[in-house]
């Protein structure tokens, strides 16, 4: 009889399973679509091309310098920000929140412009559409790391109140977005036309910027995340039932919020700090996710992981192509998606609970 | 498991809200906490596990202070159904019991955490319910759901606090049924409530409490009409058949 039941559950969570390998798949298919897709031309051949070691110099130029950065960054980038998203929202039990939401995005857009401007971490060049060109990255995203934990301090700080909803939370967190908006206009306001052209530039995300080497920075960062985060799961599904509750299991409920607020900022930190603010990401995924597999943090978040990274690929490839020539910015196309979502969410929620 | 409350003491920002409580409840009692709105009934039942640190005394677990355990050990002892919860997300009952195993679960649920689960899913039989979205379930059912999560944690002792406020009668009864059948197998229940008639029908023991302390403990006797009037400020009247007692309200 018990037997049974063990079959029955482990049958029902071959579903969850089975999501998670329909996303992996799909994310193949775009990947290769994203190769293939551009100004230059290249199709599969020159992929297989490649593969075989007898490419030309121009496609082999285009593939590894250009496209392949492009597309680790975007998978590395949605993964990033779509857990930080699922943590932030299970951990606030609010379905609102996320990297963006929360204003750890602009908080941490803010702590990158602070330094690449003000401590000089970043050297401008003249030219058409040049940014500035980060020569110091780590300063840039510690700097981008402990401005991002400024708005954490503020958002712990209100939800610890009696009587705070989830609403009033996200209303912080939108004040925190502007009041560093304001900080990212002062440094502009300061700066000469080169800079002011960057950081306009940049205060929108933009995969533009991919390189081998800053994929390289936030990978180091996102996989020990994602593994912290899976090996916390049952720590976030506990925090679900309220706090109280998640004491009397033995949770140690202020360190394991505080570290995963924490983790998860530097997360959203060191994405925003090399390609700008990539709005809505963190609330989309999570949300599909949920609906699809259910809430539980142990595979929400592994699930989130792979869909972001699925999930923002596809937008800067529809990004680069939808107007082509024209190539752009991908944060202009994910705020398009999700802030009607987000408007959807904010008044589904008025009338009853958020999370169903 | 026994509990033994020794002077404990515990305020709200400087506001008192138990006073020199001491108590001794023994394996399998069934002890019933009652009062009006705001004696102390969950503050006491969140002191018996850590939820809240007493101020002063302390509370022993078969001789054992609970504050010398870890957060983890007192989990497998001690398991709490709180008053209320808000509403989840998408998760199934098998998921809801299964997340009473934590204390047992590192990162991942073995198939020994499965089988308790199912056990249990067994024994309270929601076995046709398992696989269902805990939010589409009735109050009532979603209730010997929290109880069955609770008793994942294999505890020796059932904190529950308020457990059948929103319940039908029949409902209240199913839930108080499971408990007493429970306490008979040796879990030490203690359970906040409201209903006097339903306290006094199941329980083995009551505790009365009154502006945080205890107002009268004991068995049956200490159900008088005085008692009664004086720990709610009403007046009514108590009538006994056989050994069942009816305490109907009469006025103010």
């Amino acid at each position: 009889m018990t037997g049974r039941l063990v079959l029955e559950y482990n049958k029902y969570l071959r579903r969850r399973i089975f999501f998670f390998l329909l996303v992996f798949l799909l994310l193949v298919i775009i990947v290769l679509i994203s190769l293939v897709s551009g100004s230059a031309d290249i199709g599969f051949r020159s992929i297989i091309d490649l593969v075989a070691g007898r490419s030309s110099a121009f496609a082999s130029q285009v593939l590894l310098k250009i496209r392949m950065p492009r597309i680790a960054g975007a998978f590395l980038a949605g993964t990033s920000l779509a857990i930080s998203g699922a943590v932030f929202q299970s951990l606030l039990r609010n379905p609102l929140a996320s990297p963006f939401t929360l204003g750890i995005s602009g908080a941490s857009a803010f702590g990158a412009a602070f330094a690449i401007i003000l401590l000089g971490a970043g050297t401008s060049y003249g030219g058409s559409n040049d940014v500035a060109v980060i020569n110091n990255p780590y300063l840039v995203t510690i700097s981008a790391f402990i401005w991002s934990l400024a708005s954490v301090a503020v958002i712990l700080l209100l939800s610890g109140y009696r009587g705070s909803t989830p609403e009033i939370i996200i209303l912080a967190g939108i004040i925190i977005s502007s009041l560093f908006g304001a900080g990212i206009s002062a440094i502009q306001y300061f700066s000469d036309n080169v800079q002011l052209a960057s950081i306009v530039f940049w205060t929108f995300g933009d995969l533009g910027r991919a390189t081998w080497s800053n994929c390289l920075i936030i990978a180091l960062v996102v996989f020990p995340v994602l593994l912290f985060f899976i090996h916390q799961s049952w720590n976030y599904k506990s925090l679900q039932s309220g706090d109280e509750y998640a004491k009397s299991l033995g949770v140690n409920v202020t360190r394991v919020r505080l570290t995963g607020m924490v983790v998860a900022s530097l997360a959203t930190a060191v994405v925003t700090s090399f390609y700008g603010i990539i709005a809505f990401i963190g609330l989309v995924v999570p949300h599909i996710v949920r609906r699809i597999i259910g809430g539980d943090e142990q595979f929400l978040i592994p699930a989130s992981a792979v869909s972001g990274g699925a999930f923002l690929l596809l937008s800067d490839t529809l990004a680069r192509t939808i107007i082509s020539p024209v190539i752009l910015p991908v944060g202009i196309l994910t705020s398009f998606i999700g802030a009607p979502l987000f408007l959807f969410l904010l008044i589904k929620g008025m009338g009853k609970g958020f999370w169903s | 498991m026994k509990i033994s409350i020794q002077d404990i003491e515990f305020s709200y920002n400087g506001v008192p809200a138990l006073e020199s409580i001491s108590e001794k409840f023994g394996k399998g009692d069934f002890i019933a906490l009652v009062g009006p709105n705001g004696s102390g009934k969950s503050t006491l039942i969140k002191c018996l596990n850590g939820i809240l640190k007493v101020h002063k005394g302390v509370v022993l677990i078969d001789e054992k202070a609970i504050n010398s355990l870890t957060p983890n050990e007192l989990a497998k002892e001690i398991a709490y159904v709180p008053q209320s919860e808000n509403k989840k997300p998408v998760l199934t009952v098998f998921d809801i019991v299964l997340l009473g195993r934590k204390p047992y679960i590192n990162w991942k649920p073995s198939k020994h955490d499965l089988k308790i689960t199912a056990e249990i899913i067994n024994l309270l039989h929601l076995e046709t319910l398992a696989l269902k979205d805990f939010n589409k379930l009735s109050g009532g059912q979603q209730q010997i759901v929290y109880i069955a999560r609770a008793l994942a944690q294999e505890p020796d002792i059932l904190l529950l606090d308020e457990p059948t406020a929103n319940l039908d009668i029949r409902h209240q009864v199913e839930v108080l049924e499971i408990l007493k059948e429970l306490a008979r197998k040796g879990i030490t229940i203690v359970i906040a409530l409201h209903d006097i008639n339903i306290a006094v029908r199941y329980a083995s023991r009551i505790m009365m409490l009154k502006e945080g302390k205890v107002f009268a403990s004991g068995g049956k006797e200490i159900i008088n009409e005085q008692n009664i009037e004086n720990l709610y400020d009403i007046k009514v009247k108590i009538f006994r058949e056989d050994s069942r007692i009816f305490i109907i309200p009469e006025g103010i």
